[in-house]
């Protein structure tokens, strides 16, 4: 087997781990059946051996880690959700709920990258810089920490939407969730602020300006400027737990919007990395 | 800020407001993506042509200007005298909040109950404590931090200024503003001349095996001798940086000789990142120029030329450093040398430390503000009866419902069942 197809049947066996954990979290939280819980998390932390070592296989051989591309961009940010996820959930059976969010969107993830372009691109000079590291790394931390948040988010929304009481009493308590969520959109704010700051000083390491109102370093500003809003709101407005986890979904729409949808559609000096 | 009337003052705090320049800012962000950024008159014409009033509108807004548009500024400036107001009242808060709690303020605590343990023999004793106290610095911190970078960003608007040419290995760069083809330069910045001359004496490209570009640099011979300026490495040259951009290329160094005409000397550039690159110029006497070089990370040593008049060929060869081609009018074309250009960017930026600074600010608050919690536990232990009467309180400041395993683990310590 070549090492480019190893990678790809390690990646689909990640893939079918997360699958088979994802249904599993279903069935204990769905079905009311909690004992399955540290199964399901079991599967899901088997997925991320061989999903990590497709990952290490590729930056053996393209020679620099998961910056370039979408296909190496966000097999490293699913499998990122899913390891922020596992060690949320270790020693928290009662939170498998929010694996029901996570884990769809990190397999959705981990599919659109197998499923995009996969050439080897080695990295240009002006990427080649340890700044690259801190921006590319925070910002993944940055998705993982609101892609978690989205699904608290949406547990809360769950409840409040009138679900079942069985499903409902399964679910953790609004309080908590509504903290969960807070917490968060705090950890990925701070992680979005240090990769928008390494990467104005590495900007201005390369090209000679911090800032240069680029369309994705704009959008990156913009996002920022969502979950600050967020986290100001509850400061300012006290803003109620169901605002909240509809102001985090907002604000998760935008951030998707910045870092994956628009280096696909305007024209910007990250765009040229990512496709 | 204490000069401000209290009204304006108050406009400025409000949370409204501050709502409203941040969605300003958006807004601005939203236009830029939309609305082509400093357009050409043709595609300005355009606009204007197939909708006149989008075209309006982006005019009256500046919409296709926006990061310099007038209400944009303004927009900014409201947000950093809201940002100074904050940061002076954050700052004040966090002197207040500083001290530990007295024992009246546990009333709001969120948890709090009362036990009865045997008796200890003191009278009654009251321990406050607290952690985390470093959290309260935090979000003062954090607002000082983009306070100094919106004032790096406004010193950069008015002092900062770059400057970009195409240099060919073995050109000098003049110590003047005229050394450079662009000037892009604050409101009250001089235009950017180097300090000294400066010489590009060689590039040096590497590559992958794949052919890709590993590594851009260039030795340089500047005031104090030979220098290297490389990719992500510039050149400090007595406050204006030195920055080598990847944009680079073969470039032919021609010689055209018409009959009735002097020489003429000229150099023709093919465009940067061009793995196979081809390129074109006109030439005097209303001749057309097409070059092709061999791909490759080496210096082309060898050009396929050709010569177009009104679209035809009229003359083809490769010719190597010292070939000429004879045009069928007489005359020739000759190519002297292959050299490489590249795209250098000079840049005076008063701003960036402060900005650094700024950006360090800001993640060290949000680092306190985000992982740290600042909680107070009040313990009051009274004789009461045969036995002792304990008040337990624990006031986290914020995310109180994550405390509660906590609070727990704390009664039952101080009920002596742990």
């Amino acid at each position: 087997m070549s090492g480019f197809a190893l990678e790809v049947a390690l990646h689909w066996a990640g893939a079918a781990l997360y699958i088979a954990a994802m249904v599993l979290f279903a069935n204990a939280v769905l079905f009311g059946h909690p004992g399955r819980t540290p199964v399901a998390l079991g599967l899901a932390v088997a997925g991320l051996v061989p999903h990590g070592a497709a990952i290490l296989l590729r930056w053996a051989a393209v020679g620099h880690g998961p910056y370039l591309l979408r296909y190496e961009v966000l097999s490293a940010n699913a499998w990122l959700a899913v390891a922020a996820l596992a060690l949320f959930l270790r020693g928290r059976p009662a939170w498998g709920a929010v694996a029901l969010v996570v884990l769809p969107a990190s397999i959705l993830a981990l599919g659109l990258g197998l499923f995009s372009n996969d050439e080897i691109r080695r990295i240009p000079p002006t990427l080649r810089s340890v700044w690259l590291v801190f921006h590319v790394g925070f910002a993944k931390l940055a998705a993982a920490a609101f892609l978690l948040s989205l699904g608290t988010a949406v547990l809360q929304l769950v409840r409040a939407r009138g679900a079942s009481p069985r499903l409902v009493e399964r679910l953790p308590a609004p309080e908590v969730l509504d903290a969960y969520t807070v917490r968060f959109v705090g950890f990925g704010f701070l992680f979005w602020t240090i990769a928008i700051a390494a990467g104005a000083i590495w900007a201005n390491q390369s090209w000679g300006r911090y800032w240069g109102w680029d369309a994705i370093e704009t959008w990156s500003l913009v996002s920022w400027l969502a979950y600050g809003t967020l986290l100001h709101a509850r400061l300012f407005f006290r803003l109620r737990p169901v605002p909240t986890a509809w102001s985090s979904v907002a604000a998760f729409a935008v951030f998707v919007l910045a870092l994956l949808v628009l280096p696909f559609l305007v024209p910007s000096l990250h765009a040229a990395y990512f496709q | 800020m204490s000069m401000l009337p209290t009204r304006l003052r108050r406009a400025l705090r409000s949370p409204w407001t501050i709502t409203a320049e941040l969605a300003g800012v958006a807004l601005a962000g939203l236009a830029s993506t939309l609305v082509e950024q400093h357009p050409g008159a043709a595609a300005r014409a355009r606009l204007a042509a197939a909708r006149p009033a989008a075209a309006w509108l982006v005019q009256a807004l500046g919409l296709d200007r926006v990061f310099t548009s007038g209400w944009f500024l303004l927009v900014v400036a409201a947000a950093a005298c809201s940002l100074a107001l904050v940061v002076a009242e954050q700052w004040r808060r966090a002197v207040r909040e500083w001290p530990l709690l007295e024992e009246a303020g546990f009333r709001a605590a969120p948890y709090r109950t009362e036990l009865v343990r045997p008796a200890s023999g003191e009278g009654r004793r009251v321990r406050i404590t607290a952690r985390g106290r470093a959290a309260a610095l935090g979000s003062p911190l954090f607002h000082t931090g983009l306070l100094v970078l919106l004032a790096a960003g406004a010193a950069r608007m008015l002092f900062g200024a770059a400057a970009a040419r195409e240099a060919l290995e073995g050109d000098v760069i003049g110590a003047d503003p005229g050394a450079f083809e662009t000037q892009d330069r604050g409101l009250l910045a001089a235009p950017v001349a180097l300090p000294a001359p400066v010489k590009l004496v060689e590039l040096a490209p590497s590559h992958y095996p794949s052919g890709e570009l590993l590594a851009l640099s260039a030795r340089i011979a500047g005031p104090a001798g030979p220098a290297l300026l490389a990719v992500n490495a510039p050149l400090e040259l007595d406050g204006v940086r030195l920055y080598l951009t990847q944009a680079f290329g073969p470039a032919a160094i021609l010689e055209l000789r018409l009959r009735g005409t002097a020489t003429a000397r000229a150099a023709l550039l093919a465009p940067a990142d061009s793995a196979d690159p081809e390129w074109f110029g006109p030439l005097p006497g209303g001749l057309d120029l097409r070059l092709r070089a061999a791909a490759g990370p080496r210096r082309p040593d060898a050009v396929d030329v050709r010569v177009l008049s009104g679209g035809a060929l009229i003359a083809a060869a490769r010719l190597g450093p010292g070939g000429a081609l004879a045009l069928p009018e007489g005359g020739s074309l000759a190519l002297r040398e292959v050299r490489w250009w590249v795209r250098l960017v000079a840049s005076r930026d008063p701003s960036a430390w402060p900005a650094y600074a700024g950006f360090a600010l800001a993640v060290a608050g949000l680092a306190l503000a985000i992982a740290a919690v600042r909680v107070d536990v009040l313990v009051v232990a009274e004789p009461a009866g045969a036995g002792e009467r304990v008040v337990v309180a624990l006031r986290p400041r914020r995310l109180a419902p994550l405390f509660a395993g906590e609070f727990d683990r704390l009664v039952r310590r101080e009920s002596g069942r742990s």
